[in-house]
């Protein structure tokens, strides 16, 4: 199964985000793209950051942080988290069996 | 393009977040703007976005005027779980239908995918 991954909420409130990609990706699942959405953007900056990184050097899928959150949260986005629009949301759930969310 | 259906539950109130834009319309249009199937369900708080006499705090976009574009992005009904009360701010274009328990669980069965604000 394709998924693709919606956090919606500070990372203290989405633990189980990363613990389930980490867990699904281990077990052959693909994920091509965790979008983080609202108070999720601060995933980029708090240590959790570099456990997403990790993953997504290690299996190739996209963080992408939506822009107008970004904004919202003071977050600039790195090599790692890239800035895009709910309209790459839409294309994930378009490509992917499930959109799974966390918050 | 290919098409997925979104179902969004917005079970929180009008302007929480008191942010320019609301998070949960601007999911909502993002994925009707892009030809997807796009349901949208109002229960528990999210009723509120019903209430026409709610005005928009200072800087938020009137989220009355979002309710009335939908059908403009072929989202031409209104799920509710509970009746609303009173007159709507919705355009004539736009129904509103109350459903089930059973009803609101079939929603989300079928459902490509599901996006809950709550």
């Amino acid at each position: 199964m394709t998924v693709s991954i919606l956090v919606k909420d500070h990372p203290d409130r989405t633990t189980r985000a990363i613990e389930f990609a980490e867990v699904a990706l281990a077990k052959g699942f693909a994920i091509s793209q965790v979008f983080f959405y609202q108070a999720g953007v601060q995933h980029a900056s708090l240590p959790v950051a570099d456990r997403w990184e990790a993953l997504s050097a290690q299996y190739g899928m996209s963080l992408v942080l939506c822009s107008a959150s970004a904004d919202r949260y003071s977050e600039e986005g790195n090599a790692a988290f890239n800035i895009g629009g709910l309209g790459t949301l839409v294309e994930a759930g378009i490509e992917n069996e499930k959109v799974i969310t966390f918050g | 393009m290919a098409k997925a259906s979104w179902l969004y539950i917005v079970a929180s109130v009008p302007y929480r977040d008191r942010t320019p834009s609301d998070p949960a319309f601007d999911a909502i249009m993002a994925s009707a703007a892009f030809g997807q199937l796009t349901s949208v369900v109002l229960t528990g708080a999210g009723l509120a976005y019903l209430d026409p006499s709610i005005e928009p705090p200072e800087g938020c976009t009137d989220l009355r005027k979002h309710l009335r574009a939908l059908p403009l992005y072929d989202v031409d009904t209104l799920y509710v779980t509970d009746a609303p009360s009173g007159k709507t701010p919705l355009a004539d274009d736009l129904s509103i239908e109350l459903i089930s328990h059973q009803a609101f669980k079939t929603f989300m069965a079928e459902a490509t995918h599901t996006v809950v604000f709550p």
